[in-house]
């Protein structure tokens, strides 16, 4: 059995879905190591929880729908962390937005934590 | 000690990438016996113990330290809480004094495990004096003061069980020893080590679990103490943690939650304990916590809720409230007054302490007269400088251990995250050998900043002189000493302060470098320099209680003034831990202040304040005039040299000489003042040293008949003397020299005690007398005059002038026997003396130009034999008199004590 190369979300690590076979559209993944601060000897660090947002570009209400039923709890999300794509599968908190109005939507799973 | 950021734990610490979340547990005490009261008031006043009836549960499970709950239904609160004081009796329950309290009859008594921060009332009836209402001087009065870490701890149940070893440490104000330890904890699924410092206690399950330690000392005395662990799970939801700040002038730190919705509101009772705790991780993985209490680095602030800051959100229903470290809650808590006193025996007394310093008094508001040395640690500063008494007014605890820290040490309380107190001395204010031992906590480069520097810069001084007095105390004499800096001409720019005069000092030296220190520290360059960590400093909260430094090398391309630091030192005055839940990072806002050092001051005299007959002038002062040791009398108006040192005196210690100045400056012997005195606090040297003893070189006119010897040392003595002006050695009087005549000469006098000897300065004493002299000078006539001659021989003389007139040792026969001497038979002699030429030589002014030389016998008829004599020009070298023109004391150490 090869390694998925598709998101998939789920309530546990064991139980998770892609979003295809839930229905919903393959959002564009991105993966975002923490807060860039620069500090007084001129470099950048990196410091904070890593999170991985997903947008979708157009959605429809129903997808929302679906995805409205993972609010609220950990949610354990299977997503590609790097530039190399290696599938990662982490406990997170779903970050759901201010705006939902199906055209441009975008979810962020922060607190990532592999496991 | 040394630094535990360093290494891998400050490479963890400063890693990028470190998140965490934080969580809280809330103190629902236990409910450990349940009763109702059986007791009828006569009056609610002085209510110190009740009887008790109708117990549910087991009523030794009591134990003094835990809180009861009194209300009118059952376990209300609405009456009050107090502090159990003694275990609970089959009976009667005994509690903290109060008054006021509207205790009934039939209401209801819930004891619970929490022990909180209380005062403990003493009482004094006539002379008997008690702590905590009835406890009577006792074998126990100084038992050990306990440490066993935080107040509170949480532990993350993520195996099938948690343990937890509290840390131990003790202090006993006459030096005992730890003998034996019981421990015991509620709730363990196993435990071991329960006799040792070190046990180890094993929970499986959730919960809040009270451990209690009895500890025994090598006298028999008898401590106990208690403290909180709370056993909880990853998934306890996270806290909104808004800040947790702290700084050394309120003593310590508090916590900020809002929106908090992990329990009923009910559960946040005002004073309920409060530990706030975190997971860390490091990227996407769970990592290790640092702090500096082993076992308890997940523990990340330990308070009290303060009630009155809790607010509910009507929306939400989520609360926001202020969590108090122990040095808000001890500035809340009313404290009763102290007295204190030294005594060099046994003590019999509660207000007796053993060879007291300022630590064993400190250890008396900690354990006797609060509850604060049963619940929390508390470090004392180790200054072993002896005091006479302990003053403390009543107010709050805190005001009260600040106010005798800072009256004696210039030290104050501060408090870490996690609620352990230290009494330090402010890291500038150390002695030297202080601040070479403080412990550096890290160093703060460049690369740790998320934000430029922030420099609060003073380039113009504030203060132009400081002066300081104290006491010093050797278990017999308290005397008041005194230091102004940075001498009796103040420096350009600022302004003069006297910001104490009741410090302790072991010596002049430590008052003089404090002076120094005091104004170096009031002028410093760099009063405040304000600096973000991009990083969760565990380390400085505890750091700041402690004094710690941290050091700072800052290119001048990074600091916003262009200012060049190389491993500058700082002390930490605050502490903000700033998190961004965003984000989940922490922050760490430090305010530093550079860390100085002075140089010592001088000796000085402070005025007498005193009206135009000098006496004291009360109106319109309010306070009495200042107190002035014995022996102020001898106090002159010129400073002494500051001898440098540490009060070691080695035989090889080198040659030295210092000029001293005696006052007053001319002693006469005929009614006039015959005590000149130098104050000079120093160490005399013993001749066997290498550089021999010590000699004071004085330079003097000798007037009279001060001729330098053989009668110096029978009209002159030298002595070195105390604080008391007593003589306490006797110099020697060098007399290998023997000028007859001296307008400037000098003298030296050995002080060569068989020890190093601590005096206080040296005395010159005058032989009372009136001593005229007179000086023989050239020879104007030489001539034999027959023993029987009544006339004489004639010589001229110039009226108004001085003669002197000497026998060549013949001896004539006045008739009745054999005699020498001659003289001038129609003048009055002023003066005579003896000596190897003659046997006698008399002094005259002229007051006739023709005058006769005869043996000196009025009855000429029955003389025989002749006499040779000599008449001399003579000068008058008045009376006895003698004036110190300068003075140098060589080799000498510094005052020891």
């Amino acid at each position: 059995m090869g390694v998925s190369r598709q998101c998939m979300i789920g309530t546990s690590a064991g139980a998770m879905v892609t979003f295809a076979s839930l229905g919903i559209s393959a959002p564009l993944v991105s993966f975002d190591a923490g807060e860039q601060v620069q500090t007084s000897d001129g470099n950048y660090i990196t410091r904070g929880f890593s999170s991985i947002i997903l947008d979708w570009a157009s959605i429809t209400q129903e997808e929302i729908e679906k995805l409205r039923s993972y609010r609220g709890a950990t949610v354990y999300i299977y997503a590609p962390v790097d530039v190399a794509r290696a599938y990662k599968s982490f406990s997170s908190i779903m970050v759901w937005p201010k705006r939902e109005d199906g055209i441009k939507f975008q979810l962020k799973y922060t607190h990532l934590v592999a496991v | 000690m040394t630094t535990p950021l360093t290494g891998a734990t400050l490479t963890a610490e400063r890693a990028q990438r470190r998140w965490s979340t934080y969580h809280i547990a809330i103190s629902v005490p236990n409910v450990v016996f349940t009763a109702r009261i059986n007791h009828v008031f006569q009056s609610l006043d002085n209510q110190s113990q009740m009887e008790w009836d109708g117990g549910t549960g087991t009523y030794t499970n009591v134990k003094a330290g835990m809180s009861c709950r009194i209300g009118s239904a059952a376990g209300l609160s609405d009456i009050g809480i107090v502090r159990v004081r003694k275990d609970l009796g089959a009976s009667t329950f005994y509690f903290g004094q109060v008054s006021g309290m509207l205790f009934a009859d039939n209401q209801y008594l819930t004891f619970t495990d929490d022990a909180g921060l209380f005062a403990k009332l003493p009482t004094k009836t006539g002379d008997i004096e008690e702590m905590d209402t009835d406890l009577s001087f006792d074998g126990n009065s100084f038992a050990l003061m306990v440490g066993a870490g935080p107040a509170g701890v949480t532990l993350e149940l993520s195996g099938a069980t948690v343990s937890y070893t509290p840390p131990y440490k003790g202090y006993s104000p006459i030096g005992a020893t730890l003998a034996s330890c019981v421990w015991t904890a509620t709730g363990t699924s196993a435990t071991s080590g329960l006799t040792t410092t070190t046990p180890v206690f094993t929970w499986n399950a959730v919960g809040e679990y009270y451990i209690r330690g009895t500890f025994t000392d090598s006298v028999g005395a008898v401590t106990n103490i208690s403290r909180k662990v709370f056993v909880r799970l990853a998934s306890d939801a996270a806290v909104s943690i808004k800040e947790i700040t702290g700084d050394i002038d309120s003593g310590g730190f508090t916590a900020r939650i809002e929106g908090y919705t992990g329990v009923g509101i009910s559960a946040l009772q005002d004073r309920a304990l409060c530990v706030i705790w975190r997971k860390d991780y490091s990227g996407t993985a769970r990592a290790a916590s640092y702090g500096p209490y082993a076992g308890a680095t997940a523990t990340r602030f330990v308070g009290w809720l303060n009630g009155q800051s809790l607010t509910i959100d009507p929306d939400t229903g989520s609360a926001s409230f202020t969590i108090d470290g122990p040095a808000a809650w001890l500035d809340r808590i009313y404290g009763a007054p102290m007295y204190r006193q030294d005594t060099s025996s046994t003590a019999t007394a509660w207000h007796h302490i053993p060879t007291m310093t300022t630590d064993k008094a400190l250890y008396c508001l900690a354990k006797w007269y609060s509850t604060l040395a049963d619940i929390c640690d508390v470090t004392l500063t180790g200054d072993a400088t002896r005091i006479y008494t302990a003053n403390v007014n009543s107010g709050s605890l805190l005001s009260q251990i600040n106010g005798l820290a800072g009256e004696k040490l210039k030290a104050r309380i501060c408090f870490d995250e996690l609620g352990c107190g230290f009494v330090s001395v402010e890291p500038s204010l150390r002695t030297s050998a202080g601040k070479a031992a403080n412990t550096v906590l890290f160093d703060i480069a460049s690369s740790d900043l998320s934000e430029q520097l922030d420099i609060d810069r003073v380039t113009v001084a504030k203060s132009s002189q400081v002066e300081i007095s104290g006491s010093t105390f050797d278990g017999t004499t308290e005397l008041q000493i005194y230091s102004r800096e940075p001498g009796n001409t103040p420096a350009q720019y600022g302004s003069p302060d006297a910001p104490t005069s009741t410090l302790a000092f072991a010596s002049q030296a430590v008052c003089n470098q404090m002076a120094g220190d005091l104004r170096a520290d009031a002028n410093r360059e760099y009063r405040s320099v304000s600096a973000k960590l991009y990083w969760a400093n565990d380390y400085a909260g505890w750091a700041m209680a402690h004094g710690y430094i941290v050091r700072m090398s800052m290119a001048a391309t990074a600091t916003p003034r262009g200012i060049t630091w190389t491993s500058k030192r700082f002390f930490i005055l605050s502490v903000g831990l700033e998190y961004d839940a965003k984000t989940g990072a922490e922050s760490t806002a430090l305010e530093l202040a550079e860390e100085t050092t002075g140089n010592p001051g001088i000796y000085y005299i402070p005025p007498t304040v005193s009206d135009e007959a000098g006496n004291y002038d009360n109106p319109p002062f309010d306070s009495p005039p200042a107190i002035v040791p014995p022996g102020t009398d001898w106090f002159p108006e010129v400073e002494p040299p500051v001898i440098p040192g540490t009060g070691a005196c080695p035989s090889d210690a080198g040659a030295n000489l210092f000029k001293i100045t005696f006052s007053p400056s001319t002693l006469t012997g005929a009614g006039g003042v015959l005590s000149s005195k130098s104050f000079c606090p120093c160490q005399l040297r013993p001749a066997t040293f290498t550089n021999g003893p010590t000699v004071l070189e004085l330079e003097l006119g000798l007037e009279g008949d001060m001729t330098y010897t053989p009668t110096m040392s029978d009209r002159l003595a030298v002595y070195a003397i105390d604080a008391l002006g007593n003589h306490v050695f006797t110099g020697s009087i060098d007399s290998t020299a023997a000028p007859d005549v001296c307008a400037g000469c000098y003298i030296f006098v050995t002080f060569a005690p068989i020890a190093p000897m601590d005096v206080a300065g040296f005395e010159i004493v005058l032989t009372a007398g009136g001593g005229y002299a007179y000086t023989s000078g050239s020879v104007i006539a030489t001539g034999t005059v027959a023993a029987n001659d009544a006339t004489g021989d004639v010589v001229t003389l110039v009226p108004g002038s001085y003669y002197s007139v000497e026998d060549d040792r013949s001896i004539w026969n006045s008739g009745i026997g054999p005699r020498q001497g001659v003289r001038i038979r129609d003048e009055s002699s002023l003066y005579n003396e003896s000596g190897a030429s003659f046997a006698i030589r008399n002094y005259y002014q002229a007051t006739g130009a023709t005058r006769h030389v005869t043996v000196n016998d009025n009855n000429y008829g029955d003389n025989t034999g002749s006499s040779g004599w000599i008449l001399r020009e003579a000068s008058a070298r008045g009376s006895r008199k003698i004036i110190i023109y300068s003075s140098i004391l060589n080799n000498v150490c510094a005052v020891s004590a």
